[in-house]
């Protein structure tokens, strides 16, 4: 077998210097060159298993074991060896994810929990017949070189990775989250770095346009800005798809043909996963960034769907990074004993003849998926995609000799033992580190600060990381497919902020489900985890099974998605972070029973600009929920709906502002960071849980930034019904002493209920055991009046300012805001 | 199919019909009203009108009549929009103005220029070798060179993906 030549002589070293003979800094500079991202221990690894077989590795050899082995494929960091120091403990995590998330998962054994952590997405059961899959994964480095095609590329990995979990689920709802830096942002930017105005909007204008063209509603996210995220802007997306229960289980047979379908296969797209910024440079001839093809997706959905009823392939995965390399591969590992597949990429339907063989075969062109088809139901699968206008390409077949066999024409390209590529990764031992920030907690309280309660509230109200999402969530149709029953946006004008949305899959399963529907949402909150990122993971995963609660999921059965985003796990404390972050996953899952059921993590979120400074993004959390709606009429929005309602508040308020919006007003430091106590909370949120489902309240909302303060003005302005606060009736704790920590510490596991008079009695006696107390009651006058704690009124805001006040700022930042500067808003 | 022996890139030099289409007058054009409240809120000023034109490249064996039949059956709609055809790619005649083209780049998947030819085909006309999808962006008023490149540069087109190009008319 001969060594591939490629004909740039920039990077012919493959062919020039032999692996053997090359030294580790040769290797590491021909890493470099071809942009492989393998380590030096990696390397050797790969010259030590081809001097043993005694012969040079093709540049399709390497080049596959590169993307295999990526950070992307094999989460290298979360799977091995991690010497980890916390204060005066030290302790060896043999595999994090084993040891936190996975774990939870393992010990809470949920039996409708179906398939996690083994396919493209996590699998629970949604009724009898039916379950949903659920995947989150980012899409980072591209948004910031090209955020317009890396968010829709982004969302068209995200489908397709729902359309590869088990047979393939249909897709009925888009979620995305973004982190980047403040729209009115005007520090310097090196060039090459697009203002985060432009990468928001851009990105916006990418998650529409593909979730819009394919159909699917976006109808769930969230964004958070800190100036951190100006290099390194976070882009999730996420997708919920429905499959027959009886379409979970997949399977490769040896002799089942590897079949290609979709998009074809170009130069676009080669090295997504690796590429540096030299891909700026005009002068390279490839293109790593791509624009998505969406309605070329959508044809494949329709025809795969139609082919997964007819039973006409045993297994399917999506091509995503690494291209034909890693799918194939995946699947090969599952045919027969051995595994294995020969591969003939002759067969390969292009888009130019100005590719390379290997580049065939690591290509990441969009839209195409892999199946296994038996050789006996090749017509018929093929006369399902033609008929959707779908081109489908035979590559070659699966085998059970454990290798992966690559070919084009009569040149080997690839012959690699299957478990030396999967197995072979050597794992090294990371060190980490954690040391808790000082943290000194106000003594004496913030009574002097009553004065400025108002300024604070309206502070809040319009922060970029509260303030209205109208201006994005808008652009998205989050109605298609007729299911959106709580939508994005709630109250007397749809213009208030939900907590969860709920979808009510009809169009899908039809008459069987019933009124059965599912709910979807988010926790974030990156500047808890700047202090500590534990109570950050523990925070968002009370957030976000709050928000579920809120409105009328069913809790007990809430899966988790855990997304990281991180900065270099060679830096001990990024990486000491990024274990405390995990353990909280661990200790909210077992805390709340809520198993993990999929994850995702982006490591080296860095940038290193021209001084050489490495810039870090603050470690970033992103956990999504998804819970089942037993009855989706039964579902509630957050805004107050009349006067003369009690209002509840539930949960202990207590001194915890570390990270808080106070602190950013106030320029407070070191207070306490809110902390989740699993036990209580859980309990807490299974009664609210059961207490909305049985139409117990009207309006339901929980308390995160901003803390009680802003949930009551959200509810007031949303709904036009005005409340009345006492804060003497607010149960707290002893350290609480002044109206203004009552207002605005961010204390976790907190609700506003507003529960209709008649129903007082019956809401109590559901809630019986959990803290809580009638703090108020919505009133007429549109107003939120506070009363202090002395009796006397400590504020009343107009709701229309207030509401103003958080309308504006996201439209003003981006010149949308009627009235600003005499510009109208977009016609 | 086979794959055919990888080659290096060549300038295409078959023959090209430039398919512009535009707002008819009187009809709104809300893109160019977005496109010139975007350049003010970037800070350049002076621009009184913007318009925004959609262009395709179609390329192959095509005569004028054929490329004309496109245009008027696919690409225009006849009762909002004008079109104009040509070989080089001329505009619609206006008042002087910058005019800032951007396409994607020949390796960059169109879906666009794709879905032309898939459309064509349907129409039962001769389909052109390969269609691309562009944009013309027409900036009217008092408007300098780095002004242009900055709306351009900031707003417009992004190296990446695109090759782009600013010309006074």
């Amino acid at each position: 077998m001969s060594s591939l030549r490629v004909e740039e002589p920039s990077v012919n070293g493959a062919a020039e210097t032999p692996w053997s003979a090359a030294t580790g800094r040769e290797l590491t500079e021909l890493n470099a060159r071809h942009g492989w991202s393998l380590d030096a221990a990696e390397l050797a690894a790969v010259q030590a298993h081809f001097k043993a077989l005694k012969r040079e590795p093709t540049l399709a050899e390497v080049e596959t074991l590169a993307q295999t082995w990526s950070e992307h494929c094999k989460h290298k960091t979360f799977t091995s060896p991690i010497r980890y120091r916390e204060g005066k403990t030290v302790k060896l995590v043999k595999n994090l994810l084993q040891e936190t998330v996975a774990f939870a998962t393992q010990k809470l054994k949920k039996p409708w929990c179906l398939s996690v952590f083994e396919d493209n997405a996590g699998i629970v059961a949604f009724d009898k017949a039916w379950a949903l899959a659920y995947k989150a994964e980012t899409h980072n480095h591209p948004c910031a070189v090209e955020p317009y095609g890396g968010a829709e590329t982004g969302v068209g990995g995200v489908v397709r990775d729902v359309l590869g979990a088990g047979l393939g689920a249909k897709p009925v709802l888009n979620t995305d989250v973004f982190c980047f830096a403040a729209p009115t942002y005007d520090g310097p930017l090196p060039a090459g770095t697009l203002h985060p105005k432009r990468t928001m909007t851009s990105v916006v204008a990418g998650v529409r346009d593909y979730g819009n063209r394919m159909g699917i509603p976006t109808a769930a996210g969230g964004i958070w800005f800190d100036d951190e995220y100006r290099f390194n802007p976070l882009v999730f997306v996420g997708t919920v798809g429905l499959i027959p229960r009886s379409a979970i289980a997949k399977s490769v047979k040896p002799g089942d043909l590897i079949v290609a379908a979709g998009g074809r296969t170009g130069r676009d797209g080669l090295h997504g996963a690796t590429f540096s910024s030299a891909a700026l440079d005009d002068s390279s001839s490839v293109s790593a960034v791509q624009i998505g093809h969406a309605i070329m997706e959508k044809k494949v959905l329709d025809a795969q769907l139609r082919a997964r009823d007819k039973g006409l392939y045993r297994g399917v995965t999506d091509c995503g990074a690494g291209g034909f390399s890693s799918a194939v591969g995946e699947m090969a590992e599952k045919s027969g004993k051995k595994g294995g597949a020969r591969v003939r990429l002759d067969g390969a339907l292009l888009k130019t003849t100005e590719i390379l063989p290997w580049e065939t075969w690591v290509s990441e062109s969009q839209e195409r998926m892999v199946f296994a088809v038996p050789k006996d139901k090749l017509a018929a699968f093929a006369e399902v995609f033609s008929a959707e206008g779908v081109e489908h390409c035979v590559l070659g077949e699966f085998t059970d000799t454990g290798r992966l066999e690559v070919s084009w024409k009569d040149q080997k390209l690839v012959d690699l033992d299957l478990h030396f590529l999967h197995k072979g990764v050597p794992r090294r031992e990371r060190p980490a580190v954690w040391d808790a920030p000082k943290t000194a907690p106000k003594k004496g309280g913030r009574g002097s600060e009553k004065a400025r309660a108002g300024e604070a509230l309206r502070f809040c109200l319009s922060h970029l990381n509260v303030c209205s999402r109208e201006w994005i969530i808008r652009q998205y149709d989050h109605e298609v497919q007729g299911g959106t029953v709580v939508k994005p946006l709630q109250g007397l004008h749809h213009d208030g902020p939900g907590d969860a949305c709920v979808i009510w899959p009809q169009a899908v399963v039809g008459e069987s489900g019933g009124w059965r529907g599912f709910a979807v949402s988010h926790g974030m909150n990156p500047s808890y985890g700047k202090l500590d990122p534990y109570a950050m993971a523990l925070a968002c995963v009370d957030e976000a099974l709050s928000n579920l609660a809120c409105v009328g999921a069913d809790v007990s059965q809430a899966a988790l998605l855990d997304n990281f985003c991180w900065g270099d796990p060679e830096d001990p404390k990024a990486l000491g972070a990024l274990v405390r972050c995990a353990n909280g996953c661990r200790d909210a899952a077992l805390g709340f029973s809520a198993p993990f059921i999929s994850g995702k993590d982006s490591l080296n979120n860095t940038y290193l600009d021209a001084k050489g400074a490495k810039h870090s993004i603050p470690g970033t959390l992103l956990i999504s929920a998804l819970a089942p709606v037993p009855d989706v009429r039964q579902a509630v929005t957050m805004d107050f709906k009349t006067a003369n309602n009690p209002v509840y508040l539930v949960g202990w308020t207590s001194d915890e502002t570390g990270g808080s919006l106070w602190e950013e007003f106030s320029g407070e430091t070191g207070g306490a960071v809110p902390l989740v106590e699993p036990r209580s909370a859980k309990e807490a949120l299974l009664a609210v849980s059961s207490a909305v489902r049985s139409g117990l309240v009207m309006s339901a909302h929980d308390l995160r930034e901003g803390g009680l303060a802003v949930a009551a003005a959200e509810m007031a302005f949303s709904g036009e019904v005005g409340v009345r606060l006492d804060l003497e009736r607010v149960p707290r704790t002893k350290d609480v002493t002044d109206p203004v920590t009552i207002l605005f510490s961010e204390s976790p596991s907190r609700f506003l209920f507003e529960v209709a008079p008649e129903k007082e009695k019956a809401f109590l006696k559901a809630m019986k055991g959990v803290p809580l107390a009638r703090v108020g009651q919505t009133i007429a006058n549109p107003v939120l009046r506070v009363v202090d704690l002395d009796s006397r009124t400590l504020m009343e805001e107009r709701l229309h300012e207030l509401k103003a006040a958080w309308q504006r700022p996201l439209a003003s930042a981006l010149g949308g805001w009627p009235g600003q500067n005499g510009n109208g808003s977009h016609k | 199919m086979t794959m055919p022996a990888p080659r290096p890139a060549v300038p295409d030099a078959s023959p090209r019909w430039v398919v512009e289409v535009s707002a008819k007058p009187g009809n709104p054009d809300p893109a160019g009203a977005a496109l010139a409240h975007q350049v003010a809120a970037l800070g350049v000023s002076g621009v009184t009108e913007a318009r925004v034109h959609a262009l395709y490249e179609l390329r192959g064996k095509l005569s004028a009549a054929q490329a004309t039949d496109i245009a008027r059956q696919l690409l225009a709609d006849p009762v909002t929009q004008d079109f104009r055809i040509d070989r080089s790619g001329a505009s619609i005649p206006t008042g002087p103005h910058w005019r800032l083209e951007v396409w994607l780049r020949p390796s960059v998947t169109d879906p666009v220029g794709e879905s032309v030819c898939k459309a064509v085909r349907d129409l039962g006309l001769p389909e052109p070798a390969s269609a691309r999808a562009g944009t013309a962006y027409l900036l009217f008023g008092r408007l300098q060179k780095a002004q242009a490149e900055k709306v351009l540069e900031k707003l417009l087109a992004n190296p990446v993906v695109h090759r782009s190009s600013a010309e006074q008319r």
